[in-house]
Formats: C-alpha cells, sequence, structure tokens
C-alpha cells in the first residue's frame, strides 16, 4: 500500500489558504494500466513500487499488459472530504504528483532525465479531480539510468501518499543451445550463474526457449557459424534476446607459404612448443610432405617418422623419428628436414554474429579441468554481452583498441581483451556506469532476428 | 573467446551463387595468396589477383593478402603464437590518419602449456598466411583517399602498398 505520512515534500504552496471546510484528504494512491483492447483507464492497481523495465515496449506480448515494461507509469489518486458533507462534489480540487529521486541516482542529462507528463519535463504535475474525487490520470517517466530509484508522491492540503521504490532496471532473454558431445551427452554451458552476474548493472536475464541440442561437429570452421546459429534460434523474444551456443570445436585451416625446415642434430627431434594441427579431415591429413636434405637434394621421407606427441588433447608437438637411419643426426653431423603441414587455428568462441555467441566448449573441455572451462565459459559469456550491450565505446576512458576491438584497459574488468582464468566475470566501474547508461534502443539492432530453421 | 569474436569477419554477398564468398580474417592458402620460394624468408602482401596497387571501392571490404616465412630470430623472438605479433599498418594520406591492428580476429587464449626447450634439433623456420580485410581489422572510417600498407613482424616488415579508395 502506498505509504501516508508527514509532507517529505513540502507543502505546496497551492493548497495554502485553503479554509478547512474546503479541505480535502488523499485516501487512494493507485497504478493505471493502459492497454489496447481494454477500457484501460479502469485498470488500476495498488501504487508500490517495483522494477520498471524501461527497454522493453508495454504492447509487446498479445493480449497482456504490462505495466512494468517501458518508461512511463501512470498513476492517479482519490480524495474525500477532510470535513464536513461528505457527499459534496469533489470536483474542481487539485492533487500534487511529485517524485523523490535516491540520493544514490546518478547525473542526468535531457531526455534522461526523470519527469512527469514528458522525459525531463516537470517535477510535479498538479492533477485536478472529478466530481467522485478521482485525479486525471497523471505520467511519469522514470529515467533512462539502470538502477536509479523513484518514489512517487500525491500530496494535498491535508496529507500525502507515498509509493514504494520504482528502480529502472533493463530486461533480455536468452536462449541455450547445446551441442551433443562426441561420445554421448551435451557440450553443457555453466549459465546459470549468467543471470547473477548482470544484477550489478540492473539487466534482468530469463533464460527462454528450448535447447535444440544440435547433432555434434567436431569442428566448425568460422565460415560455417552463422548459418549453424541462425539455424538453432529460436527467437521468441526478438528483439530482446540473444543465443548462447556450445559448440565442440571451433577451428580454422592454417597453412604455411613454404615447407617448415627443421635442424635435427639427434636421433630423435621433439618440438618445444606445441600447437594445434588440422586433425579434422583425418588424424593424418595435418601432414602434407615430409623430406630430408641428403648433400643437396630433398628426399622423401616416410611420413610415418614423423607424429604428433603429447599428452594434452589439443596442442601437440610434432616428433621426427630418424633414429634408423644408417647414420643417425648428431650435434655433428645434423641432418635437415622440412615438413609441409596444416595448422588448426583454434577459436574459444566467436560472437561476430549477433545476435548469438557461440562457446567452443569441446576445445576448452580438451585443454583444461572442467572447474576452469566453465570459469572461463561464463566469463566470456558476460564479455560478448558486454560487446552486445555496447562495449567498450572510443568515449571510455579506459577504452583500448587491441586486435581483437575495442576492449578496456583494466585487467579487473570482464571487458579485458586477455582471455585467461585470471579475467574476472564483473564490469570494473568505469564500464558498468556505461551499461547502466545504455540506451538499448540504440542497441536493439544487436539482439533482432528471426526464428530459425531448426528451432 | 580468443576474446571471442570481438573483430567483425566479412562475408561479401555474391552476386551469383558460383562465386566463393570469403571470409576475413582468414589463413589458409588463396588463390590470391603470394607466392614463397621454398625456403624463402620474409613477409609479402599483395592485392587480389597479386596487384601491388589497387583502387578498392568505399564501402566494400578491402582485403589485403600475405604470408610470412620467419626464421630462427624470431621464432626465439615470438616464442609460439607468432601471429599475434604480425601487426598492420595502415596511413591515410589526407587526413594523416593512422590506424593499426593485427591479423588475428581475436587475442588468443593464453597459453596453456608453456614452452620447453626443443630437443634433438630446432625448427629454423615458421610461417603462415593470413588474408584481412584492412578496413575491419584496422578500425578504418572509410574515408575516400589514398592509403599506404605495412606489415610487421619485430623487425621483419614487407614492402608498402598503396590503395586509393574511391
Amino acid at each position: 500500500m502506498p505509504s501516508v505520512g508527514p509532507f517529505s515534500t513540502g507543502r505546496s504552496t497551492e493548497f495554502v489558504g485553503v479554509r478547512p471546510e474546503d479541505q480535502i484528504k488523499l485516501i487512494e494512491l493507485v497504478e493505471v494500466i493502459p492497454y489496447e483492447g481494454f477500457d484501460a483507464w479502469q485498470i488500476v492497481q495498488r501504487a508500490q513500487g517495483r522494477r520498471q523495465y524501461i527497454n522493453l515496449d508495454s504492447q509487446m506480448i498479445p493480449n497482456e499488459a504490462h505495466p512494468e515494461f517501458g518508461r512511463c507509469i501512470h498513476f492517479k489518486a482519490r480524495v474525500a472530504w477532510a470535513a464536513g458533507d461528505p457527499a459534496r462534489p469533489l470536483d474542481g480540487k487539485y492533487v500534487r504528483f511529485s517524485f523523490l529521486p535516491d540520493p544514490g541516482n546518478l547525473p542526468a542529462q535531457g531526455d534522461q532525465r526523470a519527469g512527469f507528463d514528458a522525459p525531463g519535463d516537470c517535477g510535479n504535475d498538479i492533477a485536478p479531480t472529478d466530481a467522485d474525487g478521482w485525479t486525471k490520470v497523471s505520467v511519469f517517466y522514470v529515467s533512462t539510468i539502470g538502477g536509479d530509484k523513484f518514489d512517487i508522491v500525491a500530496s494535498c492540503e491535508t496529507n500525502e501518499m507515498k509509493t514504494g521504490n520504482y528502480v529502472v532496471w533493463r530486461k533480455l532473454w536468452y536462449e541455450v543451445d547445446t551441442m551433443k558431445k562426441r561420445g554421448g551427452g551435451t557440450l553443457d554451458l555453466d549459465h546459470p550463474q549468467l543471470p547473477g552476474l548482470l544484477d550489478p548493472c540492473f539487466i534482468e536475464l530469463v533464460q527462454k526457449g528450448t535447447d535444440n541440442q544440435p547433432e555434434n561437429k567436431w569442428n566448425l570452421q568460422t565460415s560455417e557459424l552463422h548459418d549453424f546459429a541462425d539455424d538453432y534460434f529460436g527467437a521468441e523474444a526478438s528483439p530482446y534476446q540473444f543465443q548462447e551456443v556450445a559448440i565442440d570445436h571451433q577451428a580454422d585451416k592454417k597453412a604455411i607459404p613454404s615447407p617448415v625446415e627443421i635442424k635435427v642434430t639427434a636421433s630423435v627431434y621433439t618440438d618445444g612448443t606445441t600447437q594445434s594441427y588440422w586433425v579434422y579431415d583425418g588424424p593424418t591429413d595435418w601432414l602434407k610432405r615430409a623430406e630430408y636434405k641428403v648433400a643437396i637434394d630433398w628426399q622423401s621421407l616416410d611420413n610415418s617418422r614423423v607424429t604428433l606427441v603429447g599428452s594434452d588433447p589439443i596442442l601437440k608437438k610434432i616428433r621426427v623419428d630418424l633414429s634408423s637411419f644408417t647414420v643417425p643426426p648428431s650435434a655433428t653431423n645434423p641432418i635437415m628436414v622440412r615438413l609441409d603441414y596444416l595448422l588448426a587455428k583454434e577459436w574459444v568462441g566467436d560472437g561476430t554474429y549477433k545476435p548469438h555467441s557461440l562457446v567452443a566448449m569441446g576445445y576448452l573441455l580438451d585443454g583444461h579441468s572442467a572447474a576452469d572451462a566453465k570459469k572461463l565459459t561464463y566469463v566470456a559469456m558476460v564479455h560478448e554481452l558486454g560487446h552486445l550491450l555496447g562495449l567498450v565505446p572510443t568515449t571510455s576512458p579506459k577504452y583500448v583498441l587491441t586486435p581483437g576491438g575495442a576492449h578496456c584497459n583494466d585487467t579487473d574488468c570482464v571487458m579485458y581483451a586477455s582471455n585467461s582464468l585470471t579475467r574476472p566475470a564483473a564490469f570494473c566501474s568505469v564500464c558498468r556506469e556505461i551499461v547502466l547508461r545504455t540506451d538499448f534502443a540504440a542497441v536493439e539492432s544487436n539482439f533482432t532476428h528471426g526464428k530459425g530453421s531448426k528451432a | 573467446m580468443g576474446a571471442a569474436g570481438c573483430a567483425a569477419s566479412v562475408r561479401p554477398t555474391p552476386s551469383s551463387e558460383k562465386e566463393t564468398v570469403m571470409i576475413f580474417p582468414n589463413y589458409d592458402k588463396t588463390p590470391d595468396s603470394p607466392q614463397f620460394a621454398e625456403g624463402e624468408l620474409g613477409i609479402k602482401i599483395c592485392f587480389a589477383g597479386s596487384k601491388s596497387a589497387i583502387v578498392l571501392p568505399e564501402n566494400g571490404p578491402w582485403p589485403l593478402f600475405g604470408g610470412y616465412m620467419a626464421g630462427r630470430d624470431i621464432i626465439e623472438e615470438f616464442t609460439e603464437d607468432i601471429d599475434a605479433h604480425v601487426l598492420l599498418a595502415v596511413t591515410h594520406k589526407e587526413s594523416r590518419g593512422i590506424f593499426a591492428g593485427g591479423i588475428l580476429k581475436d587475442e588468443p587464449l593464453a597459453r596453456l602449456t608453456p614452452p620447453e626447450p626443443e630437443t634433438g634439433g630446432m625448427k629454423m623456420t615458421a610461417g603462415s598466411y593470413f588474408a584481412v580485410d584492412l578496413r575491419q581489422q584496422c578500425r578504418i572510417p572509410g574515408q575516400k583517399g589514398k592509403y599506404w600498407v605495412i606489415v610487421l613482424l619485430g623487425r621483419m616488415t614487407s614492402p608498402v602498398l598503396e590503395f586509393e579508395v574511391r
């Protein structure tokens, strides 16, 4: 119920000098719900504060009224005579609507500001009453800044009534699709943590839609990603929905312009660094050609002498075994070997094709513990959502341009470029304020999409 | 992801179904990739059709094709993931703007296993092809005019190529 109490906004001058027999008292403060198809001005509910999702359209769901969607909240109040004959008509009296912003609200400019009748227009509305004591409907616009809070106050000459906090929130839906694993099960994304991670930015995330569990494909190249994600996206809440997809691997072929030369100085050579080699078309397809040098001529070397070794399932070392040579190589008698092979350029995932965010869970699980893979995953999901929301703009004092795009230069921010176990899942204070101030209309195209053929 | 998909990939719309849609950046050998002789070291770049100069449309992709073969000194300098250190630098004559980027579409994931000494020999060369959309990769606003591009890897540099946007 709205609270009734002392004048928190100060007694308004329009009420000064009203004779006691003409004074009114507030007895009801309600929200009015405008809705197409109904006699909307008859739908009322308690005015008690709540989350107000300003990025959503109040008419977005057919046949449902959602007063919590949009910037506008509609109020009216009812008065009665404070003394004397209660049956007298009440038309011509006035109620003053005003708002109390929370001291913690961020500064706002122009149309970002709250106000009555229009954004940032007026701090109060003087509403006349009808004969029954109801005021006209007063329209209040909350601000556009996530986390801002407002109480609405209705006051007359004898008392006032106040709502609870209306808090500015934004709402998005997300769909999760998890590819089936090689060997059974699915490549699960650790998404249950995701909504909580966005609460400090006053963005409510709600999971929606069906997990369409795409059939496994060991590797999807970058060129295949968009069509793949498109097919499985339900997009039920477009343009307020994004998609998180767990895939196995995302790797592209990486060719070398000239065969790699190795100076072998022992019967067996093992590379000191690891690489991901192209085994996706078949485990031996990575090696195209192997040769060794005799005097000035190159001779073919049996491919079986060149193997990939190492316990890591992804990153392998090259080993060249010349131990069966009549004169095996040594420090004083090195043998040059050259290898023409295909590497795999592995990616952790991709957020290029909005609003799809694909994470190569198979790649992460192949090279990390399950716990580490999960952490890398949900940090990557928050990072990609940050990009969907427009981070990091060039106007940010922490903006840095990296080969991967616009990022934050703060290593303690999820928008830092480097993808590692030390990157946190939270926004720094600068990026958080940018997200609080994000104009969701400006990024709506990032979330707009049609339904896929396999959804 | 690296840091997933932060740079935009370009998917030109084919004018006919028979045209191949090229995704940028990519690292495979393409018909437009520069040629290296066996054992040749260095950075080579060219435009489509192996051209050293070209006129490009203002609103389309600005493709650059390249490759590098690095010797032992570069391998020791950068150990693994040499690609992350290949830099693109583009200048615009009229505005004197300077634009830079890498050849990777994302930041690489932090190394999972640290490098160890090679045993029984040493790798003497390493290399890669690359094909990038300069406008996307270096975030060039797309002004008309004359540009120059160079690719660097440590002390190794490509020739400077010129292109014009109309």
